[in-house]
């Protein structure tokens, strides 16, 4: 350890008053006692003042000697001596605080955590199982992951992302079963990133993910460190962040989006049925639209001939064609879900109500939709809400709205070309060289199916 | 520049949507025919009257009002009544839910494989149809109003289909099977036979034989119930007998009926027959104690007068000249011998004998002892 490799504290105290001139909250603290003689400066908002005083001022006027308040600082495992003015700066905005003692600058780390409590999950509810979810604070998730999951085989790289933003994320994994290729993969991608503010792990997914386009997530978000410790053992990388209350889990397919954390905690055959139920509502949602616009438009023969009369009925009063009337229906729900996510708690119980009585009753007694349509909306609407992960859901929502179209042109021929596509466009998708669509599929081939999606 | 073409080429494809194509006719813009019907003419003898019969969809489906209407067209062919018809209502014909066509006796009688044809051919109509020839005339069949009806002209084909009802009087047929049949060689086609006496009643309970085209023979409900019985499996029906001036009825529980071919000694071609039916004795009027042995006594005269009953039937169907059960499909198929074996068998038929061994077993009394 040569002092020459080391930031002079002349220096610094000039970079630092130079950078810093018009920050409000600077805070620069003089400790002088009988001649000996040293300075703080860090910045009011980001540091414990506690620990200041603890640590810093009450020592300097405990310990006797300069040398001895030096070696102490040094002794902290947080205490760093800066190399460069850049280091030095970067500490500082960080919530470090400089010390200058005679011609040598120290960096003692006093950041203010705002930890928290930690909440019980609010987007992916079970019903037994652990309720905590992920908080905003970086350190208390590693913690959290690290409590349940207590091997020496978990690793945790450190990076921070973002030019300005400087967000320090976590990538973790088991060595043991994670594929050496995907993280290769994954550490180029992170480095590849070059915005300016890194804030949601959603931004990690948005930057690192080709092609740009898609429609379905092959990054899982996640707020559950159940679901993350579940999927680190799988063998697969999660990537935390700082200040952020989710997890990205990668390499994701199709199939864990459609995976609940009470698909473990029940009986094997409980879990079994509720997937089921969970597919079982994919199709719904994205089919009954384009469905009924294909039997009422095209193919009236394929439904039996009581409903087929029971739709003639009630739409005898209806003055559009049945897609008209399908994408007004849909789009009033959609209306109506948004609003509902977006109004202030006290208000959106007014938004259902309204939005519910104008829907349900409103519409059908004055003749603009049909009553089987009134049925078909809800339907959509409900099994659209029991997929679980809410970016797929989302990509779901979008997909109904492209096989009605496709109903429109080409009735049921549509419909059936439409999955096709749909089949092939989620086959044809990778997460990190990792077939999207492997549900079913045995591995048969490890190698050139590594085009990167 | 290429923001804007963007755009426009989006605003293109959406404006798509307000362009319904020609084929897009909504559910309430058709009417539905649900059955088809067609007498002879009686005015002028090259013309046929066709009838069709539309359900008119109610806005309520809890009223349970079911409406429907017919409109009778005469007319030389079929598609020019369709055409007719079609200027004679506001909305499009749909015979995409079309499940019956009623062949009047007077037409079934002539000739029906112009209609048979048309109803294959289409590319709406359902080859899971139902054909049946209509006594007194089809108009009268599908005038006919069941009460018991919910949905308009659905009575008919529940009754034709077994859906609704299962009895041992009906016999199913599709019209793809009789389409097939008519062309068939060695296998005659059969229709059931609808009738209606007052105007709320459908009477199913004979069967007509018909040669290829042409209805021939109609057998009484009796030799119907016998028929099914040789035609399909586990048919549930009841026999009867009278024993000492008592009656006696069976339910039959399985039944199969299996024949063979015999032709070991040219000139004596036998048809053996050979029915099991398990039963349960349903209705005794003589109210002493059965044992054992007087089960089997009434086992040995069910059978007994079955076997002749089934006999009889078997001979009065072989008289016609008619092979509804396909025996000649059958003897074909397991005697090939370069197309001379159909000659063989047109020569053998008339002749062959038959013989029937009916074996009925009591399983259950029926009584708890």
């Amino acid at each position: 350890m040569t002092s020459e490799q080391y930031l002079n504290a002349e220096e610094a105290r000039q970079c630092l008053q130079e950078h810093l001139r018009n920050v409000g909250d600077i805070e620069q603290r003089e400790l002088k006692n009988e001649g000996e003689h040293a300075l703080l400066i860090y910045l009011k908002s980001m540091c414990d003042p506690a620990m200041i005083n603890d640590n810093l001022i009450n020592r300097f006027y405990e310990l006797n000697s300069l040398e001895l308040y030096d070696q102490f600082i040094r002794s902290f495992p947080s205490s760093v001596e800066p190399k460069d003015k850049q280091e030095l700066l970067r500490n500082i905005l960080r919530g470090c605080v400089a010390i200058f003692i005679r011609d040598s600058v120290l960096l003692f780390d006093a950041v203010l955590v705002n930890a928290g409590f930690i909440q019980p999950a609010s987007t992916e509810n079970v019903i037994q199982g652990p309720n905590d979810s992920f908080t905003e604070n970086i350190e208390v998730n590693l913690n959290l992951i690290r409590h349940r999951y207590q091997t020496e085989n978990l690793k945790t790289e450190f990076m921070t992302l973002g030019k300005i933003s400087q967000t320090r994320i976590i990538i973790m994994y088991d060595a043991y079963k994670v594929e050496e290729t995907v993280l290769e993969e994954l550490r180029k991608r992170l480095s590849e990133i070059k915005a300016d503010i890194v804030q949601s792990a959603s931004e990690i997914e948005r930057h690192t993910m080709h092609p740009k386009f898609r429609l379905y997530p092959t990054l899982m978000l996640t707020e559950r460190p159940d679901r993350t410790v579940l999927n680190i053992s799988q063998g697969k990388i999660a990537v935390l962040m700082d200040s952020t209350g989710y997890a990205l889990l990668l390499p994701a397919i199709f199939n864990d989006f459609f995976t609940a954390m009470d698909d473990k905690i029940q009986l094997p055959p409980i879990g079994w049925f509720l997937k089921g139920i969970r597919y079982i509502a994919l199709f719904v949602t994205v089919l009954m639209p384009s469905l009924y616009v294909a039997f009422t438009s095209y193919n009236p023969e394929i439904l039996r001939m009581q409903v087929t009369l029971l739709i003639a009925g009630s739409r005898a009063t209806v003055p559009y064609p049945s897609f008209f009337e399908v994408i007004f229906m849909l789009l009033a729900m959609e209306f109506l879900t948004e609003a509902s996510v977006r109004l202030p708690k006290a208000i959106g119980q007014t938004a259902t109500t309204v939005g519910g009585l104008i829907l349900g009753t409103a519409a059908t007694e004055a003749g603009l939709v049909s009553n089987i349509m009134i049925i078909l909306v809800s339907a959509v609407a409900i099994t659209n809400f029991v997929i679980p992960i809410t970016m797929m859901s989302s990509g779901i929502r979008v997909t109904k709205y492209l096989f009605i179209v496709l109903a429109t042109f080409f009735g049921l021929v549509g419909i059936v070309l439409g999955m096709v596509a749909m089949i092939m466009y989620l086959t044809s998708l990778r997460s990190f060289g990792k077939p999207y669509l492997k549900m079913f599929a045995v591995d048969w081939n490890k190698k050139g199916d590594q085009r990167s999606g | 520049m290429k923001d804007l073409k963007r755009w426009l080429v989006w605003l293109m494809c959406c404006s798509f949507l307000f362009v319904s194509g020609c084929d897009f006719r909504d559910i309430d813009l058709r009417l539905f025919v649900v059955s088809i019907g067609i007498d002879v003419s009686e005015k002028n003898p090259d013309m046929n009257r066709f009838t069709f019969k539309m359900a008119i969809p109610s806005g309520d489906p809890k009223i349970g009002d079911k409406k429907s209407f017919l409109i009778t067209q005469e007319s030389t062919s079929i598609a020019e009544a369709i055409r007719e018809v079609k200027s004679k209502v506001d909305k499009e014909l749909d015979f995409g839910h079309c499940k019956g066509v009623m062949y009047g006796e007077a037409y079934a009688r002539r000739n029906i494989s112009k209609i048979q044809d048309w109803t294959v051919r289409r590319r709406d109509m359902q080859l899971l149809m139902y054909p049946a020839v209509a006594i007194p005339s089809a108009e009268a069949v599908l005038k006919t109003d069941p009460p018991t009806e919910r949905i308009a002209g659905n009575a008919i084909f529940l009754a034709l289909s077994e859906d609704g009802t299962e009895s041992p009087f009906i016999t199913r047929t599709y019209s793809f099977d009789l389409s097939r049949r008519m062309l068939e060689e060695g296998e005659d086609p059969v229709m059931p036979v609808v009738e209606t006496t007052t105007d709320k009643i459908l009477n199913i309970e004979r069967v007509a034989l018909m040669d290829k085209d042409k209805v021939k023979v109609i057998l009484t409900p009796d030799e119907t119930r016998l028929f099914n019985l040789l035609d399909r499996r586990n048919l549930s029906t009841n026999f009867g007998t009278i024993m000492d001036g008592k009656l006696l009825e069976v339910n039959t529980d399985r039944t199969r009926a299996r024949y063979k071919i015999v032709t070991d000694k040219p000139g004596e071609e036998t048809i053996d027959f050979n029915i099991r039916i398990t039963a349960i004795l349903e209705e005794k009027e003589d109210p002493t104690q059965l044992n054992q042995k007087g089960l089997h006594k009434i086992e040995e005269q069910f059978s007994k007068e079955l076997s002749q009953a089934v006999k009889n039937l078997l001979e009065r169907i072989q008289k016609t000249g008619l092979d509804p059960l396909g025996f000649g499909l059958r003897y074909g198929g397991t005697h090939w011998n370069n197309k001379t074996e159909m000659d063989e068998w047109d020569a053998m038929y008339p002749h062959a004998k038959f013989n029937v061994s009916v074996k009925v077993k009591i399983k259950s009394t029926g009584y708890k002892r």
